[in-house]
């Protein structure tokens, strides 16, 4: 459950385990890059299923902000000519999408939900000696 | 303002080769942060922890990148 979450969104997977700080830095520091790069790249051209396959499965890990960039190009109609993204930006969005995937090994490698309340504490880790 | 934020998103920009160059630096440091934040059991290591990660990821991409350059000068 909390993998398919990170998935989707970057960082709830540990909100749902508790960690939420460390949620709070990776949505941020994922959704930055990500972001960043279809801004460089523009929305129409970054992500790109067809053209750029192997870039768009990295692209993709990024759940919801890669739909939301395919929801959006969409909205524009073909007719104005669509100038190809720079390298970076592709580079940019991909890359975001692959620290997603690390992210979502950690969320797995840090256990079930009940385990970590029980040993962190909702709001997140607590000093040594904590219950 | 929103005409400006408003072309960013919609057409690519335009990159010379010292920007690229440039772009590496904030990519590194997200990197950094998102490795370290996985890696450390205290956050409050995390900032000290990425910014040592990125010093060293961008010193070596730039020694990689000016090592290939010389290369390819030689052979050209």
């Amino acid at each position: 459950m909390a993998a398919i979450l990170t998935w989707l969104i970057p960082g709830a997977g540990h909100f749902y385990i508790g960690h939420r700080a460390r949620g709070v830095i990776f949505m941020v520091v994922i959704a930055l890059t990500f972001w960043g790069g279809v801004a460089i790249g523009g929305v129409r051209s970054t992500v790109q299923p067809r053209e750029r396959r192997a870039w768009f499965m990295a692209q993709v890990c990024t759940g919801v902000h890669a739909f939301a960039t395919l929801a959006i190009s969409r909205q524009f109609d073909d007719s104005t000519p669509r100038l190809p993204a720079d390298d970076v930006a592709v580079v940019y969005t991909g890359i975001a999408g692959l620290l997603n995937v690390l992210v979502i090994f950690d969320v797995l490698s840090r256990g079930d939900p009940a385990a970590a309340f029980a040993t962190t504490g909702p709001r997140g880790p607590v000093s040594k000696g904590g219950t | 303002m929103n005409i400006v934020l408003s072309s960013l998103y919609v057409d690519p920009v335009e990159l010379e080769g010292w920007q690229r160059l440039l772009l590496l630096l904030p990519l590194c440091l997200a990197i950094a942060i998102v490795y370290k934040t996985t890696k450390c059991d205290r956050l409050r290591d995390v900032p000290l922890a990425s910014v040592v990660l990125w010093i060293t990821i961008v010193i070596g991409m730039y020694v990689v990148g000016v090592g290939l350059f010389v290369i390819y000068e030689l052979m050209a």
